[in-house]
């Protein structure tokens, strides 16, 4: 192939006589990337329908639990955007807490709760929520969050000053 | 700052999917393509924008992926092999009347899909009136009727 001014190449004239720059070895090995390419994105479709790119499925959400109650959080969850941790309280108290460590205050922009807590506390580390109950009534409370970071958040969660739970989500961006 | 990342990774990410997805889809305009763009268009505009409508963050996405796409030109300038691996190289699918059936099935071109380039090029209506059959990197087939340039 020849090359004029300005750094134009000029196809080279193939055996039979078309002038073309076809790149034969170069067009073979990008179809079998773009076949590697293919199985590529059957997998990410895969991993999401499985729950590993969040949003839903069997993957996107984890447990801890207690004898003071349960968490179900997101394990996978997407930047900007929203989901939620989901507290259920053990025993027939009338007042029930939910801590989380700053690092959750850290990771996340805290938005709605329902029910609403009685009372909003700031600890050394991090925050306390207070929900009251009815006599006899089971109490459960979504906390509806945000991510304000990508990657893996550590943070802590208790309830009702039990063990604190050590747990973690991957922020996907 | 946030705005160049977004712009510059949903331009990269569209770049290598559509690629990836062969040159046919580029050229096949058909009513499912149609759609299939609109609704990727739709898709990334979120992507790109995120919670910031401003105008200075359209300005800053715009002045970003028209960057990237004046870089790339100059990469692909001096880069030959850069600018085959962004746009793709020709592929000749029929040389001298012989069809390259390996090539066309690996560039999922039907017979059928040269015909009709050479019925709507040149008026053809055989495959043995066909010299050569090229598949252009932007999707289209280029026909040279056989008798041509001699």
């Amino acid at each position: 192939m020849g090359r004029k001014k300005y750094g134009i190449a000029v196809p080279r004239v193939r055996d039979d006589g078309l002038q073309v720059e076809d790149s034969t070895r170069a067009q073979r090995i990008f179809w079998v990337v773009e076949r590697c390419g293919w199985a590529l994105f059957a997998a990410l479709l895969l991993l999401a329908m499985f729950g590993l790119t969040g949003s839903g499925g069997p993957f996107a959400r984890a447990v801890v639990q207690d004898g003071s109650g349960r968490v179900d959080y997101p394990a996978i969850a997407r930047w900007h955007t929203s989901d939620d941790l989901r507290v259920t309280f053990a025993g027939n108290a009338t007042t029930h807490t939910l801590e989380v460590s700053q690092a959750f205050v850290d990771a996340f922009e805290i938005g709605s709760m329902q029910p609403r807590p009685a009372t909003s506390t700031t600890l050394a580390d991090g925050m306390r929520f207070t929900f009251e109950a009815g006599p006899d009534a089971g109490v459960s409370a979504s906390v509806f969050v945000t991510p304000l970071n990508v990657g893996w958040m550590d943070y802590a969660v208790r309830i009702d000053g039990g063990a604190s739970q050590e747990v973690r989500t991957l922020v996907l961006p | 700052m946030e705005s160049v990342f977004r712009g510059a990774a949903i331009y990269v990410i569209m770049l290598i999917v559509v690629r990836l997805s062969g040159r046919r889809t580029l050229s096949q305009l058909t009513a499912f393509d149609f759609v299939l763009l609109l609704i990727v268009a739709e898709t990334t505009q979120q992507a790109l924008l995120g919670d910031d409508f401003s105008i200075s963050n359209a300005v800053i996405l715009i002045l970003t992926l028209f960057g990237i796409d004046i870089l790339l030109s100059h990469v692909k300038r001096h880069l030959p092999l850069a600018g085959i691996v962004i746009d793709g190289t020709t592929t000749v699918l029929i040389s001298k009347g012989e069809p390259d059936w390996r090539a066309m099935a690996r560039a999922r071109v039907q017979i059928g899909d040269v015909l009709e380039a050479a019925r709507i090029q040149h008026g053809l209506a055989r495959l043995d009136q066909i010299d050569f059959a090229v598949l252009e990197a932007s999707g289209n087939i280029s026909i040279i009727p056989a008798g041509a340039g001699k």
